[in-house]
């Protein structure tokens, strides 16, 4: 049991990709989906998920970590395999019943739909264990700066985004908390029908709501206390740099989306 | 009729970096009627340790056996577990959810389908303990101030009228008149219904009133257990663990070491204490009695 990890927190050791710029990182990773939405055929994915292996290597994870992930979506991943494989024709027949039928091509493209799936979550709780909260949205708000000029409030959003991440472990060791508290009261969440059990809720939800409320209110006086007035003329403790390694990552990266994008023209 | 704790072992987040070792072998019994104390430094493993006895975290290793009967097993009977054991988290004013302070008492009795009247009398009785108000009933719980929501969430607890009665740091940000209030409710309540009560507390001076033994956790195993008298004699153990003797109770070992004939256990809280060094300073004024130092 994972208690008070929440799934993709930040996973602080010492490796490659943790030490890579978070820029590369967040370019790279939308780079990759790009790719993995563009992969028609398994011999791509299989590329694919070699490079993200590849990656997952670099990373320095326990398999534990990565399978926390993965494992809240592990019914919708063998739900899309199912659908696909039901109701795609195509291939040979391997299994009929009255007017369900299952073909090869649907056990194909089953397989194909949630390994996509599974690629998504990878690469995406890759990004945000080996990146801190901070320099993930240090590297956002660098990167969207970029549409400034079109009246964009990067800095604004980026530290909504911060502040969101900061309070994610926080509101559920709360949530936990406040779960166990009412259990111990004998509310009983997994019995009674589907009504029954979302009224069960109202006991976590409201003190939850109210708990977060309190929070924001006390870290809104504490920014002001501090003088916080926005993103004009803030200096930054830590700089950002764009190393060899960086470059290195980027042109593979671009590489595995070039490959797909051939492949896709050629088929 | 005891809650065992027997060799319990808890490691959380195994085979990442965030592995600790919150409990390590703990045992010991707890008796109906006994307020203990568990002590610790913050991070010691006293909110842990509460969880585990009140069937909410499966231990690692060892087993918790309440009235013969064994938790974390496939026969456990839950409603049992719930019936005898009570848990009040810290700040337990942070879970009111309801619109009025009759229906945040009603409520875990009303769930463990209490008559209408046995809710009213033992909510009241509840409200009576805690010196709070009948006429407060009817105010929403969050118009309440601080001192009388922590009661109120203390009071939660108590009206569920629990055999074994767990309250992770009751007295954290009372007044002194709150804790004095709390911890008088807290020895009744372990007299009137023969109830073993547990309060976990990080400050010493707080809980010499009321325990009648001490529990002292560091790094997750139990270092000290015994009456206050003895714990607190133990002050070099005490300092490892980071913790410090009551005022009073260095003031009465100093009289020992000074040569004052004082027996084990002759003083057994801090109110005890006051009481002797009271009447040593009046004998002191009177002409040709004997002089302490
Ligand atoms: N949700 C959690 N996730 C990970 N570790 C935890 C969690 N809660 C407590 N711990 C760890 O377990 C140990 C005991 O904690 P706790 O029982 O809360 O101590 P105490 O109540 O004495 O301050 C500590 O080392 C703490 O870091
Ligand atoms: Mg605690």
């Amino acid at each position: 049991m994972l208690r008070g990890i929440a799934i993709g927190q930040h996973y602080p050791v010492q490796s490659l990709l943790h030490s890579l710029d978070p820029r590369t990182k967040i370019v790279a990773t939308l780079l990759y989906m790009f790719a993995v939405f563009l992969a028609a055929d398994y011999r791509m994915l299989l590329v694919l998920g070699i490079y993200s292996l590849l990656a997952v290597n670099l990373a320095n994870l326990p398999w534990r970590i990565l399978w926390a992930g993965l494992r809240p979506l592990r019914w919708i991943i063998c739900f899309t395999l199912i659908i696909h494989s039901l109701i795609t024709p195509g291939g040979a027949m391997l299994w009929n019943w009255w007017r369900i039928a299952v073909y090869s091509e649907g056990i194909l493209r089953g397989i194909l739909m949630s390994s996509r799936l599974i690629l998504l979550i990878l690469t995406t709780s890759l990004l945000t264990l080996t990146t801190s909260p901070i320099a993930l949205t240090d590297g956002l708000e660098r990167l969207l700066s970029i549409f400034k000029p079109l009246g964009f409030p990067a800095h604004e959003v980026a530290m909504m985004l911060t502040i969101a991440l900061r309070f994610i472990p926080t509101l559920s060791e709360e949530g936990e908390k406040i779960f166990k508290a009412q259990t111990v009261r004998g509310v009983e969440f997994d019995r009674g029908n589907l009504l029954q059990r979302l009224q069960s809720l109202i006991p976590v939800l409201v003190p939850l709501f109210i708990g977060a409320l309190r929070r924001a209110e006390d870290l809104a006086i504490a920014m002001e206390a501090r003088c916080y007035r926005g993103g004009q003329g803030r200096g930054r403790f830590r700089e950002l740099t764009f190393n060899l390694r960086d470059g290195v990552a980027l042109t593979l990266t671009l590489g595995v989306l070039a490959l797909t994008l051939i492949a896709k023209t050629l088929s | 009729m005891t809650l065992d704790v027997h060799d319990l072992s808890l490691t959380l987040n195994p085979d990442t970096i965030f592995t600790t070792q919150a409990l390590r072998k703990v045992s010991f019994v707890l008796v109906r009627g006994e307020v203990t104390a568990v002590v610790g430094h913050t991070g010691s493993g006293k909110s842990t340790l509460l969880q585990v006895m009140a069937g909410l975290q499966v231990p690692t290793e060892g087993e918790v056996i309440l009235d013969g009967m064994r938790l974390y097993e496939r026969e456990t009977d839950i409603p049992r577990l719930r019936r005898l054991t009570g848990l009040s988290f810290q700040y337990p004013e942070h879970q009111f959810f309801e619109e009025t302070v009759e229906k945040e008492l009603a409520f875990g009795l009303l769930r463990r389908g209490e008559s209408p009247e046995e809710i009213i009398r033992h909510s009241s009785e509840m409200m009576a303990l805690f010196g709070l108000d009948s006429s407060l009933m009817q105010r929403s719980p969050f118009e309440l101030s601080g001192g009388q929501m922590r009661r109120l969430g203390l009071a939660i607890t108590f009206a569920l009228k629990p055999a074994y009665l767990l309250l992770d740091e009751p007295l954290a940000g009372l007044d002194p008149s709150g804790k004095r209030d709390v911890l008088a409710a807290i020895s009744v309540y372990a007299k009137q219904y023969q109830a073993a009560v547990v309060l976990v507390s990080h400050n010493m001076d707080d809980i010499a009133e009321v325990a009648d033994r001490l529990i002292v956790l560091s790094q997750g195993e139990v270092l000290l257990d015994g009456p206050p008298y003895a714990v607190f004699s133990e002050e070099s153990k005490l300092a490892t663990a980071g913790l410090e003797v009551p005022q009073v109770f260095r003031l009465i070992a100093e009289l020992r070491r000074r040569g004052m004939p004082l027996q084990d256990g002759y003083i057994n809280s801090n109110r005890q204490a006051y009481h002797l060094v009271r009447e040593l300073l009046l004998k002191a004024k009177a002409p040709g009695s004997c002089d302490p130092t």
